[in-house]
């Protein structure tokens, strides 16, 4: 539950006005390795060398299908009947659905409209975002935001009781809240873990059921 | 958590003699999806992208990326199951470190051979020939190459991972549903859920709809400066996966 407790203190900062930075920091920037591409061509060389090299196949176009930044977004936020719409954006034009998500805050969900905005601009452009300049004991979903911290999703993170109680709770509008943070009815699932443990190592994932 | 695709139409048959448990998956599958009201991706979970995720690795200074599709595979269906192949399907991993929420990087993702022959290569991280929806294959030599379901590259750089795996995703999906019905899938049994709630359910009753499932998971670790702008100033970076299908497929 220590996670749990961590989210409790991200998404408490986040109340008492803690800043919440958008990914948008380029503007400016001239700071940029030009070479960042430049180790993956010499990366993985333990494959034969007849199949290292592919076919003149580039003339494929692929057409997207689908998309997925942040988890729940789409999911709990956006309508199902513009479910297919969003799976065929990028989180560059994500924004389009920034109202959709703003209007379930406060219509569905019944809360403010600021809490509403502050989710808003935490979840747009919906992608998962890391800062990279924060230590790794602090990553978890939303923590670049919330809790200054590294952020990404680890896979113990409880993201569908974080966004529950990120909207339902008290700790970023306590007007008209539904429920204590991480409590029935609406601020928790009550599945608070995997089924299987996980990994300590590479790949992580747990072995599949067999 | 993501949308299974409505291919586990494919796989109720075999679950519905589990009774629940089938109604479960089908109703997992069907909800998630976002694609319901478009027939030829229900028929196709392989496009599905269930979950994303990126943490930091084991080892300090490298990170790990997952990209999830094909959820929930049941375990019956789990041995036969393939990635989509490189003539019908692309699968992406697209990072942005330069704030503007467009790729910088991606990883691209092609599958050849038949189920329990399949093999994975990888390209990338590499600046994209395209950004957005409609892309292309980078070509050229391969970052990695070989097997799924074996840990392919070094453990000093680029590692890859791509089979099977246990769903990591965790959620009481069915009550869920009954809470925001609009979520529901449109066919299946969790469309029909009887009773509408206001509440999740209690400890004791509460189902972790994904448990016992698999996915088809695909796992990479590199070193994270391989991720950021400026490997010698590290910032923020954004990650998203991408299903894509080959044109005229």
């Amino acid at each position: 539950m220590r996670w749990k407790n961590d989210y409790r203190a991200w998404l408490a900062a986040l109340a008492l006005g803690a800043a919440v930075v958008g990914c948008g920091d380029s503007t400016g920037r001239s700071d940029q390795s030009p070479s960042i591409t430049g180790p993956s061509v010499s990366q993985g060389d333990n494959h034969g060398t007849a199949d290292d090299q592919d076919d003149a196949d580039d003339a494929t176009i692929y057409d997207q299908v689908d998309f997925l930044g942040n988890p729940l977004v789409s999911e709990v936020t956006i309508v199902k009947a513009n479910h297919a719409r969003y799976n065929l954006t990028q989180p560059y034009n994500t924004a389009e659905f920034l109202p959709q998500t703003a209007a379930f805050v406060t219509d569905v969900a019944g809360r403010p409209a600021a809490l509403a905005a502050t989710l808003g601009s935490v979840l747009y452009p919906d992608m998962l975002v890391v800062d990279a300049s924060k230590p790794t004991a602090t990553a978890g979903w939303l923590s670049w935001a919330l809790a200054n911290g590294w952020g990404g999703r680890k896979l113990t993170d409880d993201v569908v009781d974080v966004g529950l109680t990120a909207i339902f709770s008290t700790l970023l509008s306590p007007t008209g809240a539904s429920c204590a943070p991480f409590t029935l009815p609406l601020c928790t699932d009550n599945v608070g873990n995997n089924d299987v443990a996980f990994s300590a190592t590479f790949p992580y994932l747990a072995a599949p059921h067999l | 958590m993501k949308k299974p695709n409505l291919t586990r139409r494919r796989v109720v048959p075999i679950l519905v003699v589990g009774g629940l448990i089938a109604g479960l998956a089908a109703g997992r599958h069907l909800l998630a999806s976002d694609h319901q009201d478009t027939p030829e991706v229900e028929l196709s979970p392989r496009f599905d992208v269930n979950d994303v995720y990126a943490f930091p690795a084991a080892t300090p200074g490298r990170t790990v990326l997952v990209l999830g599709t094909s959820s929930p595979l049941t375990p019956a269906a789990t041995p036969s199951f393939t990635f989509g192949t490189k003539d019908r399907e692309l699968y992406q991993i697209k990072v942005d470190n330069t704030g503007d929420a467009k790729e910088d990087l991606v990883f691209q993702l092609t599958f050849t051979g038949v189920a329990n022959h399949q093999r994975v290569t990888l390209h990338g991280p590499v600046k994209p020939r395209q950004v957005g929806v409609t892309n292309s294959l980078i070509g050229g030599k391969k970052t990695l190459a070989g097997p799924v379901n074996q840990v392919l590259g070094s453990a000093n750089g680029i590692q890859l991972f791509a089979g099977p795996r246990d769903d990591p995703f965790f959620i009481d999906l069915e009550q869920f549903f009954r809470i925001l019905p609009d979520r529901r899938p449109s066919t299946g049994p969790l469309s029909v859920l009887p009773t509408p709630a206001s509440s999740f359910r209690a400890p004791g009753s509460a189902v972790d709809f994904v448990a016992g499932f698999n996915d088809m998971a695909i796992v990479i670790e590199l070193p994270t400066s391989m991720l950021v702008a400026n490997p010698n100033h590290p910032g923020k970076f954004g990650v998203w996966g991408t299903t894509s299908r080959a044109r005229g497929t």
